[in-house]
């Protein structure tokens, strides 16, 4: 075979064979990759992690509802053992195995300092109140060989009775008082979906009073007060003159089912 | 696979056809055809390769995009707070019309509602699309979520949503 003379241009065909069999053997490798992963439920265990996640969180919210509103401090333990068992029922043939430990001891939540016993703290009665729950997860799913996947879950809900407001009379008509609060859930962001049916308790001098509420984002101030720059629940009450300082107690139960009750005494401000 | 024997076929006519032409003195056509052929053995490779590429439109991707879909809609309806109340309340009726609303419209659906030991919960049927259409769909894709429970009581219900595209 006389390559090196009239039949040179063949080596043209021949290293582009060779190439067309790199291109095919690199995509052989690469496709076996491929499709390796693709045969994983990759989808069904994400889906299997995130409702896990979602489900704990709402555990923690039942206990907290059942906490704050029936005071049973154990109901978190109880509820996530409970949790920890059906868990590997309902994802039974994943492998599921769910473990869990609860915040104890003195915690900075969202600019507070907290003190959880079994996962659970409240601090009631004060001008800025809170309830909260706290719960570290673990999961394992033994098929697909995922151990020590770990997830923090964290409620909270605050209550900051700012001020009160004193509103004049026109003529002879009373005048009206409005006690203004601020409530918080976990990020922390304003909570501004709540009803006047989630107000349960409002007390003036520990004595039980009607009232409006008024919902509105407050970014003027008044008086000498500034701007709270907040969203505002006001519940306002009629009164013939100032009363000069308001002592209220305030309950909330939000749409979770968490309670928190504040009080405080509070010179008012003429708005 | 097609694409790759007709290209192999090509190239061993024109080599044939190559040595002729160069025993003619012709290597200016030769090398032409060369580089043309060589192009040819390229692109048929690309060719072949491209066959068992897995497109969006695949199955696979199909029934693992349902159950995303899926699970999404039990979590935004749960997130709404309004899943655990439809469950705990019994209101099937509610249920079958949140998930219509939620779900895209060629989506055929089926929820069944357990207890942790496996009982059905739901007394009348939670869905939208013909039994036929779940049993002929070589695709069926499904989705677990669990409701842990409602306001204060823990009392954890197992929700199987099983979905099928028209």
């Amino acid at each position: 075979m006389k390559l090196g003379s009239n039949k040179r241009g063949q080596f043209i065909v021949i290293a582009a064979l060779l190439i067309a069999i790199m291109i095919i053997s690199a995509s052989a490798v690469m496709f076996g990759a491929v499709t390796y992963f693709k045969h994983e439920r990759w989808e069904e265990y994400i889906i299997v992690i995130d409702g896990v996640k979602a489900g704990t969180r709402n555990v923690l919210e039942l206990s907290l509802a059942n906490y704050t509103q029936a005071l049973n401090s154990s109901v978190l333990k109880t509820n996530l053992d409970s949790w920890r068992q059906d868990v590997k029922k309902a994802y039974s043939g994943f492998g599921v195995i769910f473990d869990y430990s609860l915040a104890s001891g003195l915690y900075s939540v969202y600019g507070m300092s907290l003190t959880y016993s079994q996962g659970l703290a409240r601090t009631w009665n004060q001008q800025i109140s809170s309830s909260a729950a706290n719960a570290t997860a673990r999961l394992n799913i033994t098929s697909v060989g995922l151990n020590g996947y770990s997830f923090v879950s964290t409620l909270f809900l605050k209550m900051n009775i700012t001020d009160v407001l004193w509103y004049r009379g026109q003529g002879q008509n009373p005048g009206t008082v409005g006690v203004r609060v601020v409530m918080y859930a976990e990020g922390p962001v304003f909570l501004s979906n709540l009803q006047k049916s989630n107000f349960v308790l409002f007390q003036i001098g520990g004595q039980n009073q009607t009232f409006s509420l008024v919902r509105y984002y407050e970014s003027t101030g008044h008086g000498s007060n500034p701007a709270l720059n907040a969203y505002v629940y006001e519940l306002q009450y009629s009164s013939q003159n100032d009363p000069g300082t308001v002592t209220a107690t305030i309950s909330v139960v939000d749409n979770r089912g968490i309670k928190v009750t504040g009080q405080a005494t509070l010179n008012t401000v003429t708005a | 696979m097609l694409p790759m024997c007709f290209g192999i076929v090509v190239v061993v006519i024109v080599c044939m056809g190559l040595g002729r032409l160069c025993k003619r003195g012709k290597r200016g056509q030769v090398r032409v055809i060369e580089a043309v052929m060589a192009s040819l053995v390229v692109v048929f490779a690309v060719a072949f390769i491209d066959l068992f590429a897995l497109t969006p439109v695949s199955p696979k991707y199909e029934s693992s995009d349902l159950e995303k879909i899926g699970f999404n809609v039990l979590r935004d309806l749960d997130e709404e707070e309004v899943l655990a109340r439809f469950v705990n309340n019994a209101e099937w009726e509610n249920m079958t019309a949140a998930l219509a609303a939620s779900l895209p419209t060629d989506v055929y659906f089926n929820l069944t509602v357990f207890d942790v030991a496996g009982r059905i919960v739901n007394d009348q049927a939670i869905g939208y699309g013909a039994a036929r259409v779940f049993s002929n769909s070589p695709y069926v894709a499904s989705v677990t979520y669990v409701v842990p429970g409602y306001q204060m009581v823990y009392r954890p219900r197992v929700l199987v949503l099983q979905l099928v595209r028209s």
